[in-house]
């Protein structure tokens, strides 16, 4: 399993770079990941690296062709729904930021390298109501996540996300997404709350790190919850072990490279396993009333040592993960009960 | 002298690639990709351009020799992709197979492929039977965004509550 997981992370490696380095793997490798990388919803940017390779017109090379030629256009799909989204909300007097998929996606050379899910909008807690409501009545409305709040980032004021958002054009209409810096700090943040499980996420700070602007505040990607700051700093300190990410002109270099080992091996780990993310999942309610697909479904959601850790606001150090994985297991299932 | 039929604009999304047309039916939920040639024929389909003509500019602009009987090939390919606006009756005399014997050395440049999505990224899509959609895994609704005209993604309010398209939130893990 953590050799499938590091081949896949040797897959990956610097994908997100204009001009890329074609794959120099052979056929038998890219069979072995070719599910992994299409689960993790990174066959885009694996095409980008097989296609001007002989294995392009292999069967392999050919899904994850199909799945690049999908992404390109549900680029434009999701675009008309980021662009109808932020018409409701303004129309009901909300001004929304977006962050993640879509926002995420310009950070890679290419629209068509990243999937789309849902639209993720971040809206202040005062506005939430209003939002809601704006977006559950309309007749046209798009798939949107809808925030309350700033997620990750709460612990930073509204004001100074706002400031620092930047204005990009979809769908024909100017939408707001995060500041460089805060999205960066979100995209960390977030990949670790879900444990990584999707090399897609390292591969959005990987990008994110490497293709920043000349003007990145390195202090504004630093400010907030110290506990959190740390886990930032280790999200790119593994974007650079594991992905290859350049350090070049970051500041606490030094301590990103600085992991304890468990870390690294914990996220190919679970790229070589290819669980399904939260909301991809049977429903844990479904599984208990069939019993004999209990044990497959508690396994499913055993937590890995980086989403328990954050589960429990622990520290990523050398220190064992198990107490951190049970102590996330006691919450999670107080969680479900209550 | 007959024209090609004019090409579908509305509800359509369409990206030029450098070695390739891909477009996305809205109203179907397909995905097509189109090679140089069919792409360039399909930007000839005005209700105004002769098959003839079309032929000679589509030759110019892709380097590749196209006659007639390929443009109408074409045409019928894009007409079974919904990529047309218009019906298309083809000039009389010969029979599909011929036109398609005489075109063969284009065939490839000709193509107008549907792009199916491998399974394992079809969160990458959409799907259009979110109610009667197959369970993977068993139970569960997928969380895959729902196909136009439908909005949301394919989730459960709750537990044991049926597949619907939602607009809010995430599924019901």
């Amino acid at each position: 399993v953590a050799a499938a997981g590091t081949l896949v992370a040797a897959f990956l490696t610097g994908s997100w770079r204009e001009p890329v380095d074609a794959w120099t793997g052979d056929a038998e490798a890219l069979g072995a990941i070719q599910p992994l990388l299409l689960r993790g919803g990174v066959a885009g940017l694996a095409w980008r690296r097989l296609r001007a390779t002989g294995l392009a017109g292999s069967s392999f090379g050919g899904e994850l062709h199909q799945a690049y030629r999908l992404q390109v256009l549900h680029d434009g799909v999701h675009e008309e729904h980021v662009a109808r989204a932020f018409r409701r909300l303004r129309e009901a007097g909300v001004e929304p930021l977006l962050g993640k998929g879509w926002a995420a996606a310009r950070l890679y050379p290419d629209a068509g390298l990243r999937p789309y899910g849902d639209v993720d909008l971040y809206v202040r807690t005062a506005d939430h109501a209003a939002a809601r409501v704006a977006v559950i009545t309309a007749s046209d409305a798009a798939p949107i996540d809808l925030h309350c709040g700033f997620g990750e980032l709460n612990d930073r004021s509204a004001e100074t996300i706002e400031a620092r958002a930047m204005m990009h054009t979809a769908g024909g209409i100017d939408v707001r997404t995060f500041g460089a810096e805060d999205h960066l700090r979100l995209l960390c943040l977030h990949a670790l709350r879900h444990g990584l499980l999707r090399p897609l996420w390292l591969c959005d700070i990987a990008a994110g790190l490497e293709r920043r602007p000349t003007s990145f505040d390195w202090d504004r990607f630093l400010t907030g919850d110290p506990l959190r700051t740390r886990w930032a700093i280790a999200a790119v300190g593994l974007a650079h072990v594991v992905l290859g990410a350049r350090l070049d002109g970051v500041p606490m270099a030094d301590r990103a490279r600085r992991l304890p080992g468990w870390l690294a091996t914990s996220v190919l780990q679970e790229w070589g396993t290819g669980r399904p993310p939260q909301g991809a999942r049977e429903p844990m309610g479904d599984a208990l009333r069939h019993p004999r697909r209990l044990l497959g479904a508690l396994r499913v959601r055993w937590p890995n040592a980086v989403e328990a850790t954050v589960g429990v606001r622990g520290s990523f150090d050398a220190w064992p993960r198990l107490p951190y994985q049970l102590a996330e297991c006691v919450r999670r299932s107080l969680r479900f009960v209550v | 002298m007959k024209h090609l039929p004019r090409a579908r604009r509305k509800r359509l999304i369409v990206r030029r690639l450098p070695e390739e047309t891909l477009a996305y039916d809205l109203l179907r939920c397909r995905a097509h990709c189109l090679g140089p040639v069919a792409a360039a024929v399909w930007s000839h389909c005005d209700g105004r351009t002769s098959a003839a003509r079309a032929a000679a500019l589509v030759t110019q602009e892709t380097g590749t020799a196209v006659d007639e009987a390929a443009v109408w090939v074409c045409v019928g390919r894009l007409a079974e992709a919904h990529l047309l606006e218009d019906k298309v009756t083809r000039p009389g005399g010969r029979s599909r197979r011929e036109w398609l014997e005489r075109t063969m050395t284009v065939a490839a440049g000709l193509a107008v492929l549907s792009v199916t999505a491998p399974l394992a990224v079809e969160a990458a899509t959409c799907v259009s039977n979110c109610t009667s959609t197959p369970q993977n895994p068993p139970g569960s609704c997928g969380g895959i965004p729902c196909c136009p005209p439908a909005v949301g993604n394919c989730c459960r309010q709750g537990t044991g509550q049926n597949c619907t398209c939602r607009t809010m939130g995430g599924c019901t893990p």
